[in-house]
């Protein structure tokens, strides 16, 4: 489907390339926005991103003559609500897919041209993650993350397991886990290195709770953690973590899988490419490589997340929003930022020119995005999450079974909902 | 007749009514700025607790007592109340006594006593973000606490305090009471430091010993100082959210054992639901149990106050 969609986007990319630039000298003689100041709403990240940011800042305030300031969140889920409240929201701002349905229904966001806006030249799944159930787009993604296997060749090397050893399948991890933490207990001492890190949030388990047409929410956005197809998926994955071979980072008393693969404590993970920059500068003696996510079930997944820029309804400077989004989300900004920040492009033509494939591990992330199921499901999604993680721990050390914990965890997460209706 | 007598309306000599004028116009900025930011919140909180609200709208859409009748078949709330009480029924009596010893014990002419003021302040003017972040570390599987209970072979393998829920909310017990002692300990000793030693003297001279000393001398000279902390600390146990909040993340977690009733106010007003009606009848409903817990403690403590 990608190949198709890349042929169609090289085909369409010539002519956009000329009636593109065309069409933009012609709008910079029409708008003239020196001296307008647009407020970008954003969340902070890294060295890198914000040096990407500060490079796009300054091409952009170059070509339109106008002012950008940052204004950056720290809380931001709780401070552009009440941004968005007060009517004192930026005038543009970065939405994540996750929340997107929450906002969207709140007539906060500017309705965008598809047509205005390129929308074809998006990777089709993302886009779709920022349209609106009555089909307003609201968004427009500016990046993607993928999950991805990573494993630490020495570590493997050390202990003889060959990267290729790795099962394709997660059916075949337990076997293959089992065996790979007995030698690792034997090299390096009991409980030193985890064979695998995992973590207990849905953010990284919903492809497989779901698997086989299991459902985690229904229709009406009531939690159905209990129902029969998820908790049977989940007794799979719990048996695998029963095994002793896959850990939290939390386990192993670190913060996230990237620390505990970085410091050598876990074989495997599997994350997002926004570790890719972590390992090269942190813990850049690491010798790792990357490999597709396994299949459950006989089908291959992984997540997707992807954040938007979208416009305030009641900004002032709706032109100068839209030329900031047609910027940063256009080749030349996209570039800047996906290189910088070290996130995959979300338009086919611009990983093209950034010839991503020619690295190994962009090259699996970019295949991920076929097959990864995107990190949204509903307004209701945030609270099914904290209720999965605030009961899930206990099932997965056997305290209690996985049918009753998905219960108290259904009940707790249903009865938030309802208490807001 | 000494009764009527009180209660014979006094007239104001004309010079006294300009004073009294006088005197409200010195009030009329405090009473604004109270009136505007206290006052009228608490109105507007109790008129959201009758609706359900949607903030980015606009729309108000009575409800009656519905958000009411909700929290007390709330089985989450319940929960959330639970920890709060039992944090605070452990924290405050602790926190108190502790507080008390410590002051009387720099407050004797023991050497270093500076140097001891000192160490014992550092913990209060810490942020309690920071402390938090600090006693996540400590209490870590692989923290300090883990590896010395595991030299001493207390225990065979590393307790993991924060993800087990029979021990987070201990955690953060602990945190809050080491943090917050100083404090009071220092507020113990600005009073103590007023006790004529004349008392002590006499006592003295009377054969009680040290213990008899701090049990009839000190403890009831700080009594209405003791009430005072007393109030502070009920009411800062039972509005715990921040070390709640960073400690499981925001969800109350693990298994709801840190859930606190200003944790669920919090995920109720700024979750992805629009309930902000529900988290001021939450938030209401705290009010006034603490109100009514304040008040139980003032009258046990006795109603001698100092504030």
């Amino acid at each position: 489907m990608r190949k198709h969609f890349k042929k169609l986007t090289t085909l369409s990319m010539a002519a956009v390339l000329t009636l593109g630039s065309m069409a933009v000298t012609v709008q910079a003689e029409e708008a003239d926005f020196a001296g307008r100041t647009l407020n970008v709403g954003i969340w902070g990240g890294n060295d890198q991103e914000t040096a990407a940011l500060e490079k796009m800042k300054a091409e952009f305030e170059e070509k339109t003559g106008a002012e950008i300031v940052f204004k950056t969140y720290t809380d931001y889920n709780t401070q552009i609500q009440a941004d968005f409240i007060a009517k004192t929201a930026p005038d543009v701002f970065y939405i994540d897919a996750n929340v997107f349905p929450f906002y969207s229904s709140l007539g906060v966001m500017e309705p965008l041209d598809p047509e205005e806006m390129e929308a074809d030249q998006y990777y089709e799944n993302l886009l779709s993650a920022f349209t609106a159930e009555d089909g307003t787009l609201y968004c427009i993604p500016k990046d993607v993350s993928t999950l991805a296997t990573y494993y630490n060749k020495d570590i493997l090397d050390e202990v003889g397991v060959s990267p290729d050893d790795i099962p394709t399948a997660l059916e075949d991890y337990k076997d293959f886990l089992t065996d790979l933490q007995a030698k690792l207990d034997e090299k390096y001492g009991e409980g030193q290195v985890a064979a695998m890190t995992y973590n207990p949030e849905l953010s990284r388990q919903i492809y497989i709770l779901e698997e086989g047409g299991a459902s985690i929410i229904d229709e009406d956005g009531m939690a159905t953690l209990s129902s029969d197809g998820v908790v049977k998926n989940l007794e799979f994955y719990i048996d695998l973590v029963q095994t002793g071979a896959v850990k939290t980072p939390a386990d192993l008393g670190l913060g996230w899988n990237g620390e505990a693969f970085g410091v050598g404590k876990a074989a495997i993970m599997e994350e997002g490419n926004w570790v890719y920059g972590t390992l090269k500068t942190d813990y850049s003696d690491v010798n790792f490589g990357v490999k597709e996510m396994p299949t459950y079930n006989g089908n291959q997944h992984s997540m997707s997340f992807t954040v938007g820029y979208g416009i305030s309804s009641v900004t002032e400077e709706k032109e100068l929003a839209k030329e900031w989004i047609k910027y940063a989300t256009g080749e030349e900004g996209m570039q800047i930022w996906s290189s910088g920040a070290g996130c995959l492009p979300s338009r086919a033509a611009v990983a093209d020119t950034m010839d991503i494939l020619s690295d190994p591990v962009w090259a699996v992330h970019s295949k991920m995005i076929d097959v990864a199921t995107p990190w949204q499901r509903g307004t209701t999604l945030s609270i099914v999450d904290s209720a999965y993680k605030n009961f899930v721990p206990a099932a997965y050390k056997g305290e209690t079974g996985a049918k009753e914990a998905m219960e108290q965890a259904d009940k707790q997460a249903n009865s938030e909902i309802e208490n807001s209706i | 007749m000494v009764e009527n007598a009180k209660k014979v309306k006094r007239t104001y000599s004309r010079y006294e009514k300009k004073e009294h004028k006088q005197g409200y116009l010195f009030l009329t900025p405090a009473i604004v700025i109270l009136s505007v930011f206290i006052g009228l919140a608490v109105l507007f909180v109790i008129y959201l607790s009758f609706h359900k609200v949607n903030l980015f709208t606009g729309q108000y859409e009575f409800v009656g007592l519905k958000n009411y009748a909700r929290v007390f078949q709330d089985d989450i709330a319940r929960i959330g109340l639970k920890n709060t009480l039992m944090f605070s029924a452990v924290v405050v009596p602790i926190q108190t006594i502790m507080a008390l010893i410590i002051a009387a014990i720099l407050n004797s002419k023991i050497k270093g006593t500076y140097f001891f003021r000192t160490v014992f302040f550092l913990p209060t003017l810490t942020s309690s973000s920071a402390l938090t972040m600090i006693f996540m570390f400590m209490f870590s599987v692989s923290g300090p606490i883990n590896s010395l209970l595991l030299k001493a072979q207390i225990i065979n393998q590393g307790i993991n305090f924060l993800q087990d829920p029979s021990f987070a909310l201990k955690v953060i017990m602990v945190m809050n009471i080491w943090s917050t002692i100083p404090m009071y300990t220092t507020m113990y000793l600005a009073s103590l430091q007023d006790l004529p030693a004349s008392m002590y003297e006499a006592a003295d001279i009377d054969g009680a010993g040290p213990i008899k000393r701090f049990w009839y001398i000190t403890i009831p000279y700080l009594k209405p100082l003791t009430t005072y902390v007393l109030l502070t600390s009920i009411i800062g146990t039972l509005q715990m959210f921040d070390q709640a909040y960073i400690f499981s993340g925001g969800s109350g977690g693990p298994s709801n054992s840190t859930l606190t009733v200003s944790l669920m106010v919090y995920k109720y007003a700024f979750g992805t639901q629009n309930a902000m009606g529900y988290a001021a009848t939450l938030a209401l409903i705290l009010a006034v149990i603490i109100m009514v817990i304040s008040r139980l403690a003032e009258k046990a403590n006795g109603e001698e106050r100092i504030y």
